[in-house]
């Protein structure tokens, strides 16, 4: 792993008074499949669409490949590829008329399109009904068309929002071999979930946010080495987190049933 | 069971009301304060012309008014009941419970007489009783009213059920959204037919079959039966009891044919709709005849294509065509009038047809352009994502809002021409100038889409807001005044120069300027008609598409800075408590 592919300096998103992203200062390497870890309303969805260029930040800024994705737009968007957690694609198109489009819009060889094409709708078990309407697909189906369209033009860096939600086991494993694989090969992968065993098991490092402040960040076994190293990846999220007091109160819960029994 | 549901319903219409935002009860009283002023004009007219009105022409105004509500209640009353039927949110709870399908189906039924059926019985029953007060009518005169007026409003709206509930069996449910469409257009058909049927059945027109007090319908015809019985009641002659009975039986059997198809066409209908299964699969993988990679300008185009095209109710936009030329054509056949009656000297055929076509054009240009970028809806994020300018997505949605009606009206305009036996330069002229003409209006529709787009998911294809959509109405129509001045003035001949000459000294103010500035370029036309020619192509040319240029690169410039559609949510009160007005925005950035 060598070179950054992300940069976020001084990354801030506010809404009036609420500071959804808080000054966030993050490098993911090229090569590196990242997990971007927090629990709801933290700032994930936030900071991933401010690094793909969906929503504007409100001050710092956020690089690609050393592109600064809102000076230069398009040419940081060349390098990308972004699978969001609620794939709305175009009803109206059948799955392969979607891959067609992103191949067109990122101008792919014919050859090498339909090799790949081909391959990514074998991968996901979609090749019978790449010629359905969209609006046919199950949720898991459109998520799986979506990869297939971000992963299509093989793009530099993928962006995904809870990627596995609503994917079959089956899929599920094949996504995670899949990423493991491209990430091998160069391709930079920065992933939000909520599937602790997923970024235990697959990332290279993983950040943890929390109110808009990216609180932890680090291998595993960096994680690890601050805490007892017996700890799981949801023991340490929790803590930090503070869902520990909420366990508290249920344990606590618990054991007061227990001696009304 | 039919209790607890009827107080439900009534629970949440207090809840509606109570969580409305301030601005829609101003809205509410405008509309009431609208209405009523309209009711106290049609009251007032009826007033004042009471006594004109002889019992002939009142029983003539009787049956082709109940005509009317008939009509109106099943063109406007059907996405209302199959909103109720199929669509409503509720009934996915509803069937998991313990409730007989029958009860829900009634209580349905009730709710539907809120809204169009009210508002037309309420548009009826003032003048009717109005009148009957100045012609001092028998007491009998008004129940008999109250009754017959229910009774066809029930025919009505029974109708427009029954329209839902046999059509939801025939029509396949991978067709769901394209249900409304297909029914609405049947509908249109039935109602076109319906209030064409006194113009049919007899030979004279209906204002002069009206006025002479003459029958409009045989005795047998419901309408009649309905008019019969207050005419009878008028007068308190016992005459109208049999007229009302059968009306009154019409309107019970109707009511219990729709019950019948309760079962089969609410519960199992919903249910089939509801699974929406396996839309347009079509067999056979992936196409073998290799992939099909364009221009990213063409290839967001070849999207719009597909949405267009796969999608019934995008069509709908060209409706007002179907019903301009094939209900004109048809109107004109049926009043008497021959094929033969139309042709004419190509002279004036072709400068008629070629303004009829344009004032089409100015319509449709601009909407569908427009409405090319609320289309992206919740797909929007997709084309944020890729590396694609707003000079892109511009291009691409300007060349297939503006070839898709030009094929179509191409079409439609050799049709004609060949018909009228049009001469190939004026086939080619006319096309050419369209076709130039005619991308300047795409270009100011697609710049006002950018500012004002809008999606509501009960009504996808309403996707302009409607200040936007009456700029655009103007701005089109202004644009073609101006682009047409070349093409006019190359069509004025050179002998109406001296007429101008006179004109322009006669005339002071803006007449008169025009008419200076006519006979100006007619003088140069004389001088030398090929330099004036070239000179009127070539100016035709670098307006119109200067204009489409200028605007399409404007929306190009809108698009990088972002676009804001406007995500009309589907209920129009507040979901809570608080709310900010249902609308939340959705931003295309780039």
């Amino acid at each position: 792993m060598e070179g950054e592919s992300i940069k976020l300096t001084n990354l801030t998103k506010s809404y009036r008074k609420h500071e959804a992203a808080k000054s966030l200062n993050l490098e993911v390497n090229k090569g590196e499949l990242f997990g971007f870890l927090g629990p709801n309303g933290a700032g994930k969805t936030t900071t991933i669409k401010m690094l793909t260029g969906l929503l504007e930040p409100t001050s710092g800024s956020a690089e690609i490949n050393g592109i600064d994705i809102w000076q230069h737009p398009l040419k940081a968007k060349e390098k990308i590829a972004y699978v969001p957690d609620q794939p709305n694609l175009y009803p109206k198109l059948t799955g392969w008329d979607y891959l067609e489009f992103v191949g067109s819009v990122f101008r792919l060889p014919k050859d090498q399109f339909q090799a790949k094409a081909n391959e990514l709708l074998q991968i996901f078990s979609l090749t019978e009904q790449a010629n359905d309407l969209i609006e046919s697909y199950s949720h898991g189906m459109k998520q799986k068309i979506a990869i297939c369209g971000a992963l299509v033009h093989e793009p530099d860096v993928l962006f995904m929002d809870e990627p596995t939600v609503g994917l079959d086991p089956k899929s599920a494993r094949n996504l995670k071999n899949l990423l493991r694989e491209f990430c091998d090969n160069g391709m930079t992968v920065f992933l939000s979930t909520h599937i602790l065993e997923i970024a235990e098991q697959m990332c290279d490092r993983v950040g943890i946010i929390f109110e808009g402040d990216i609180i932890a960040l680090g291998t595993m076994d960096e994680l690890k080495a601050g805490e007892d190293a017996e700890q799981s990846l949801e023991d340490i999220f929790l803590e930090l987190t503070g869902g520990e007091d909420q366990q508290a109160i249920i344990n606590e819960m618990s054991d007061d049933d227990g001696d009304a029994k | 069971m039919m209790k607890a549901l009827l107080r439900n319903q009534w629970k949440i219409f207090i809840n509606t009301l109570k969580s409305q935002p301030g601005k829609n009860y101003f809205g509410y009283f405008v509309m009431f304060a609208v209405f009523g002023i309209l009711l106290y004009w049609f009251s007032a007219g009826i007033w004042a012309l009471s006594d004109v009105i002889t019992e002939p022409v009142f029983a003539g105004i009787l049956t082709y008014g109940f005509l009317i509500v008939i009509g109106f209640i099943i063109l406007l009353g059907l996405p209302q009941v199959f909103k109720h039927l199929y669509s409503a949110t509720d009934l996915n709870l509803l069937f998991t419970m313990p409730i007989p399908t029958r009860h829900i189906f009634w209580v349905k039924y009730l709710q539907s007489f809120v809204g169009i059926p009210l508002l037309v019985f309420v548009l009826y029953i003032v003048p009717l009783f109005v009148y009957g007060a100045f012609i001092g009518a028998n007491l009998l005169y008004y129940p008999v009213v109250l009754i017959v007026l229910l009774s066809v409003i029930v025919i009505g709206l029974s109708i427009a059920y029954l329209f839902n509930l046999l059509l939801v069996q025939v029509v396949p449910a991978s067709k769901v959204n394209e249900f409304m469409t297909v029914m609405s257009f049947l509908s249109g058909i039935f109602v076109y037919l319906l209030f064409m049927m006194p113009t049919m059945v007899n030979d004279r027109p209906l204002s002069e079959m009206i006025l002479a007090g003459l029958p409009l319908f045989p005795e047998w015809v419901p309408v009649t039966w309905a008019s019969d019985a207050i005419i009878g009641a008028v007068s308190g002659s016992i005459g109208f009891l049999l007229p009302l009975v059968m009306i009154v039986v019409l309107a019970v059997i109707f009511f219990i044919l729709t019950s019948t198809l309760v079962e089969r066409g609410f519960r199992t209908g919903w249910v089939k709709l509801s699974e929406g299964g396996g839309k347009k699969r079509k067999k056979g993988a992936v196409k073998k005849s290799g992939p099909k990679l364009n221009h990213p300008v063409i290839a967001v185009g070849k999207k719009e294509w597909y949405a267009i095209k796969r999608d019934v109710r995008e069509w709908l936009v060209f409706m007002p065509l179907i019903f301009f030329f094939i209900f004109g054509f048809a109107g004109f056949l049926a009043s008497g009038g021959g094929l033969s009656d139309l042709r004419g000297p190509s002279e004036v055929t072709w400068p008629i047809t070629q303004a009829i076509l344009l004032f089409i054009y100015a319509m449709f240009n601009g909407q569908i352009a427009s409405s090319t970028i609320a289309r992206e809806a919740r797909s929007v994020w997709i084309l944020h994502i890729l590396p694609l300018s707003g000079k892109d997505i511009a291009f691409g949605k300007l060349w297939i809002s503006w070839l898709l009606p030009f094929v179509i009206l191409t079409v439609v305009e050799i049709v004609i021409g060949l018909f009228f036996g049009w001469s190939a330069v004026q086939f080619m002229a006319g096309i050419a100038m369209k076709a130039v003409i005619t991308v300047g209006i795409s270009g100011i529709g697609m710049w006002l889409g950018t500012l004002g787009a809008k999606y509501n998911p009960d009504n996808p294809q309403n996707r302009l807001k409607f200040g936007t959509a009456f700029i655009l109405m103007i701005a089109s129509y202004v644009y073609l005044f101006f682009a047409l001045i070349p093409f006019v003035m190359l069509l004025i001949p050179v002998e109406v120069m001296d007429f101008a000459q006179i004109l322009s000294q006669d005339i002071d103010g803006f007449f008169g300027s025009v008419a200076g500035f006519v006979y100006t370029v007619l003088s140069w036309k004389a001088a030398s008609p090929v330099m004036v020619s070239i000179a009127g192509i070539l100016l035709m040319l670098i307006f119109s598409l200067g204009i489409s240029y200028l605007f399409t690169m404007m929306s190009a410039r809108k698009i990088d800075q972002g676009i804001e559609i406007e995500m009309v949510q589907s209920t129009k009160s507040k979901p809570s408590l608080k709310n900010r007005g249902g609308l939340s925005p959705t931003m295309l950035k780039r």
